[in-house]
């Protein structure tokens, strides 16, 4: 934007015209940058989002096991259900 | 003489302090008294409730792995054939077990609804009890299954 003041040189013009040029051209570029890195800002906090939901979800599954059926076990089982059915007696 | 008045004074000041504290706490204990046999009740078939569905989810435990057992077991095809109709009567005795302790639950809420009457809070009290002596029936079936089982399968307990 030129401005003219009078009574100023016209080479004051030029120079004036000339800042006012750069000042525009560095507001545009300022905020191509802004736009760009909140563009890439979204686009990676996306992807931090789609790679975790997967894994959260993996995590929240827990993974199957075989139970044990060794003879240990039914006993050590068992035992556990007589204890609880006395507890059950117990509450008379 | 002056003194005896003032301990007397001082003596029926303080008995008009303690004594309707005093009956205040007898009333109230005789208020909670006659709560505490209802809620007593409550209390124990609750428990009892609870008893029941832990029995219940560690029988549900125990017939999987008896289930796994006879799908690997070399006894014999008789044998085989007696302990998965045991099995079967396991589970469904586990899955009523489940229902009376439900149920059981079902009627103690319904008893201790501040709006009950007390001749419903004490026919569901007695229908919640019932449902525990039959959760038990269950389970002694249940016990029998499963010692069948483990006897074909040859665990010694």
């Amino acid at each position: 934007m030129v401005q003219k003041t009078p009574g100023l040189d016209p080479g004051v013009f030029v120079y004036t015209e000339s800042i006012s040029s750069t000042v525009s051209l560095c507001n545009l570029m300022t905020k191509w940058i802004i736009g760009v890195a909140v563009v890439v800002v979204v686009a990676l906090g996306a992807w931090w989002y789609f790679a975790q939901a997967p894994a959260a979800k993996e995590a929240a599954t827990p993974a199957s096991t075989a139970p044990d059926t060794s003879d240990q076990a039914l006993v050590q089982d068992s035992a556990a259900i007589d204890a609880q059915l006395q507890a059950l007696d117990a509450q008379q | 003489m002056n003194t005896s008045f003032n301990k007397l004074v001082a003596a029926a000041a303080l008995a008009a302090l303690l004594l309707p504290a005093i009956a205040s706490a007898q009333s109230s204990a005789a208020t909670s008294t006659a709560l505490t046999a209802t809620e007593r009740v409550a209390q124990t078939v609750t428990a009892q409730a609870t008893h029941v569905q832990k029995a219940a989810d560690l029988m549900a435990a125990l017939s999987l792995k008896l289930s796994l057992r006879l799908a690997s077991s070399t006894a014999s095809s008789t044998d085989i054939a007696e302990a998965n109709t045991a099995l079967a009567d396991l589970n469904a005795q586990i899955a009523d077990a489940r229902l009376q302790a439900t149920a059981a639950f079902g009627h103690v809420a319904s008893a201790t609804a501040a709006d009950s009457t007390k001749a419903n809070t004490n026919a569901e009290l007695k229908i919640a009890r019932a449902d525990i002596v039959v959760a038990r029936q269950d389970f002694a079936a249940a016990r029998k299954d499963i010692n069948k089982i483990l006897q074909v399968l040859g665990v010694a307990r």
